[in-house]
């Protein structure tokens, strides 16, 4: 049977990896004073790797010998060489410094007086030492003593510092975030000098052992979202996590719903937005998505560039999206409902024009609009998966030439084609990606109920969807938001976007422990 | 057990998809029906055992043929240019709905009312005693029709109106309520008249009228209109356009028009763009009931024959007391028709004499326009107030 064979072979690999490991005992994970000893011990734990650089050298010019460790490419060589090597070689160059007598204390002396480095750490165990340098730091063994010092040396090949491209602005700072986590912290440090803003510092993944801060402003926050955030933070047990995405899908408050209960960004501007408003970010290392959460389901329709923008213009644009996120979700299904259940609701002229031109198409409005909608969205799957010069032809090819020759063929009607362009172009105004995404999932959703039921049946899918949407919760805050519960005082800043000088609040809903925006003077007259 | 409770949520589930979609027709596999032409053919035989109406009606139901809409179009059927976009099918039966049924085994696509703009209803149907009536009943009880049909009376057969032809309409149907919407430009045309006003004056039993519309060769003419006596809904007699144009002036529905007028025995036309007019009743007693009609126009000189100084505000009053003058004659002829000849108040007098003094309205209801007829032995005051705003664009367009 193949079971049992599989099942002696995956029996077999548990018994190799078990003398394997019996094999790795021929090492300690303990620090030895004798530094041949600890050196031996570092390169079986890593098994040799041939980016493990380890230099052994005297002190200045007697005969103690100690080595540096570290992974090529993880760290700063120039500071290693200049900052380390150098000074701990000329050390006893002049007669009158002298090296310490006991090995425990040259530890001191180098922490105190040679290493000319900002971070440098004791540290007296293995592990700590494996993950040091792992992480890029370099260790610094001594002979004779148990001691390591870990050498702040982390550098690497960055990306560097370039405009978001899911996020693009006509006006705004250009700046998004890199893989790098430090340099992202930096990008927000430099945007609020704030002594009260705090950084915390975790780490993910069991054996990626990724950085990860959580970002919040100490005062403007309600405290309870930095405990809740703690709390589910804690409770991550991940082999590794890529992406912010890992991170929220473990720590959001409801995993089967299709809309996000995180929003994410790669833009700074945005993130300190957050800050503001008294939420809280969660950075991570090797992605440039941040997190920021609670989420609303009104910020899910916010672009930053509405608060850069004149106020009436921010407005309008939000109308126009709110306007455009119901063409997305409701335009297939009013058309199918329309189309094959109520006739009598569209204009005359229009109902005899529409019938003309499904004259001769053999499938219902449903089938039809389905069949679209899936090409459209397979168009849009090849498009981001087709590198950027072929993806734009896709486009031309999908769009044009599918949608002229389906017609032509009598295959669809030229009105469902309009239909889903207009429905294509809609949910491409969001400027949220994940809830475009929702939006076009529960799209098909609509488009199931209308071709059940028509009209009744988009009214029974819209109360499904918004019972859903007010029972969802974002960190426990409520995801409708300051509509329900209602908070008018928020809306002033929620479909239409007031003048920047009426916002003098920062939102009800958030509950902060610091409303105050800005104090009371008139903007500059 | 788990997976008995399982199945049986599917089979749930799917039974919920089976009812689905019961409903549900097409928009292509509707017949739309836009117009409806109802004429008399003959009466029922009474000896006959079976239950019968008492007339038997032609029922002229002109369905929309999509693909014939779409000839400019590059529409999948693409190339047959000449077709019609109408198709006009009769069906006789005494009841209406029947009609309807009939049609079914005719057309592959069954009738859909919810389209339906215009009933047209032959005088003939309209003459005949509770006939309008009985006509009008399923237009307004059935759940397919809306109370925005427009209807129209016929001279002569009704059918054939549905054979209209025009250039820029290919349908008739449409073609004919557009030319209802034209009042603003011509006032000897009545303002169309909807289903749900017809419904209103065949439960409030005050008379009406209905606009009129003949065929003249291959085009339609929708001047004039119909009367209908407001207690038994029969209609009496057709009224031109002349007293139509007057008829629209005391019911305030003037929407614009022309006034021709002589001035110094050349013509002047004045062109009315706004006209409002107000009526105040005076009640001694029953006997003698005033109504005052204050009507005043507001215009432009659309066209002018004799060289005039509209600079000068004398000849500026003489015109407009010339269009004074033609426009009380009109009003007044108008109301001789319907006080002296037809005997009717659908001018829509009795109700303000029921808003202003309800007392004396409750004691001659029963006999304002037929019986003793009050409303023929009322008078009635008119007048007119007109004024010129421009001479057009110009002052003077010869010496």
């Amino acid at each position: 049977m193949r079971f049992n064979s599989f099942y002696k072979q995956n029996k077999k690999r548990t018994e190799m990896i078990k003398t394997k490991q019996k094999n790795q005992e021929d090492f300690s994970l303990e620090l030895f004073t004798e530094l041949n000893e600890n050196l031996h011990n570092i390169k079986k734990l890593l098994d040799e790797p041939s980016d493990l650089m380890i230099r052994e050298f005297t002190i200045g010019n007697t005969d103690h010998r100690c080595a540096i460790v570290y992974i090529e490419g993880l760290t700063d060589k120039l500071l290693i060489d200049t900052s380390v090597i150098k000074n701990i070689q000329m050390e006893t160059e002049d007669s009158d410094k002298k090296l310490a007598d006991k090995a425990n204390d040259v530890v001191d002396q180098f922490y105190n007086k040679v290493l000319s480095i900002g971070k440098v750490e004791k540290v007296l165990s293995l592990d700590q030492v494996s993950y040091a340098i792992l992480s890029g730091n370099t260790a610094l063994y001594i002979d004779g003593t148990d001691q390591v010092l870990i050498i702040g040396s982390k550098g690497w090949e960055n990306r560097s510092i370039e405009e978001p491209i899911s996020e693009a602005l006509i006006r705004g700072p250009r700046d998004g975030f890199i893989e790098n986590l430090q340099t992202n912290t930096v990008m927000i440090r430099r945007r609020i000098r704030d002594a009260n803003l705090r950084f915390k510092s975790y780490q993910v993944g069991r054996r990626s052992k990724k950085d990860l801060v959580v970002a919040y402003i100490d005062g403007i926050i309600n405290p309870d979202i930095v405990k809740e955030v703690n709390r589910r933070l804690k409770t991550i047990d991940l082999d590794d996590a890529p992406e912010t995405g890992f991170i929220e899908e473990w720590i959001e408050d409801n995993f089967l719903s299709p809309f996000p209960q995180f929003s994410h960004t790669e833009r700074p501007d945005k993130a300190v937005a957050a800050l503001m408003q008294g939420k809280v970010v969660i950075l991570l290392d090797g992605t440039p998505f941040i997190l920021m959460g609670p989420l609303t389901f009104g910020d899910t329709l916010q672009s930053p560039e509405d608060y850069y923008e004149r106020w009436i213009v921010g407005s309008l644009l939000r109308m126009l999206r709110y306007l455009g996120a119901f063409i997305a979700v409701f335009l297939p299904a009013l058309y199918i409902a329309l189309v094959s259940f109520h006739p009598g609701m569209i204009p005359s002229k229009l109902a005899f024009s529409i019938a003309a031109s499904r004259e001769g198409v053999p499938f219902p409005a449903f089938i039809e609009a389905f069949l679209m909608e899936i090409t459209m969205e397979l168009l849009r799957e090849a498009g981001i998966r087709l590198p950027k010069p072929i993806g734009q032809t896709i486009g031309i090819v999908g769009g044009l030439v599918i949608g002229e020759a389906a017609v032509a063929a009598g295959f669809v009607s030229p009105i469902m084609v309009i239909v889903v362009a207009i429905t294509a172009v809609s949910s491409f105004s969001m400027p949220s990606y994940s809830t475009a995404l929702a939006f076009r999932m529960i799209r098909f959703a609509f488009m199931g109920a209308a071709a059940l039921f028509g009209l009744y049946g988009i009214i029974l899918a819209y109360i499904a969807v918004n019972i859903h949407l007010v029972n969802l919760r974002s960190l426990g805050f409520p995801y409708t938001t300051p509509f329900a519960p209602s908070f008018l005082r928020d809306w002033r800043d929620l479909v239409i976007r007031s003048p920047i000088t009426t916002l003098t609040k920062r939102p009800k809903y958030m509950q902060t422990d610091d409303e105050e925006r800005m104090g009371n003077k008139k903007g500059g007259q | 057990m788990v997976k008995k409770l399982t199945s049986l949520l599917i089979l749930g589930v799917l039974s919920f998809f089976l009812t689905g979609c019961w409903d549900q027709v097409e928009i292509e596999d509707r017949g739309f029906i836009v117009g409806v032409a109802m004429d008399l053919v003959e009466e029922t035989d009474d000896e006959s055992d079976k239950p019968e109406g008492k007339y038997r009606y032609k029922g002229t139901y002109q369905f929309v043929v999509p693909a014939g809409l779409s000839q400019n179009g590059s529409g999948p059927s693409g190339g047959g240019g000449s077709e019609k976009a109408y198709e006009n099918v009769s069906s006789t039966s005494d009841s209406l709905l029947e009609q309807a049924r009939n049609l079914a085994v005719k057309m592959s696509r069954p009738p859909f009312a919810q389209h339906l703009q215009l009933l047209i209803v032959s005088e003939e149907v309209a003459k005949e005693p509770r006939s309008f009536r009985n006509i009008m009943d399923l237009f307004i009880r059935d759940n397919e029709m809306r109370r925005g049909i427009i209807v129209m009376i016929a001279e002569g057969e009704a059918g054939s109106i549905l054979d209209a032809q025009s250039k820029n309409e290919s349908l008739p149907a449409i073609h004919l309520s557009d030319i209802a919407e034209n009042t603003i430009k011509n006032s000897e045309m009545l303002s169309k008249v909807r289903l749900g006003f017809v419904h209103e004056r065949l439960v409030d039993q005050t008379s009406f009228v209905i606009p009129k519309v003949t065929m003249e060769g291959q085009h339609v003419n929708m001047t004039g209109a119909a009367v209908f006596q407001g207690y038994n809904d029969q209609m009496i007699d057709f009224i031109n356009g002349d007293t139509t144009e007057g008829l629209n002036f005391i019911t305030g529905e003037y929407k614009g028009g022309l006034i021709k007028t002589k001035v110094e025995d050349e013509l002047v036309v004045y062109d009315i763009r706004n006209a409002s007019r107000k009526i105040r009743v005076d009640v001694r007693n029953k006997e003698s009931i005033h109504f005052n009609i204050v009507i005043e126009t507001e215009g432009i000189i659309g066209e002018s024959f004799k060289s005039l100084d509209y600079a000068n505000p004398t000849v500026l009053s003489k015109v407009e007391e010339t269009v004074e003058k033609e426009i009380k004659r009109k009003v007044l002829e108008t109301i001789n028709t319907f006080q002296k000849d037809l005997q009717v108040d659908a001018l829509g007098l009795g109700g303000y004499l029921q808003s202003e003094d309800y007392k004396t309205w409750k004691q001659i209801k029963q006999n304002w326009d037929r019986g003793v007829n009050y409303f023929s032995k009322s008078t009635i005051h008119v007048q007119v107030k007109s004024i010129v705003r421009s001479s057009g664009a110009v002052f003077e367009s010869q010496k």
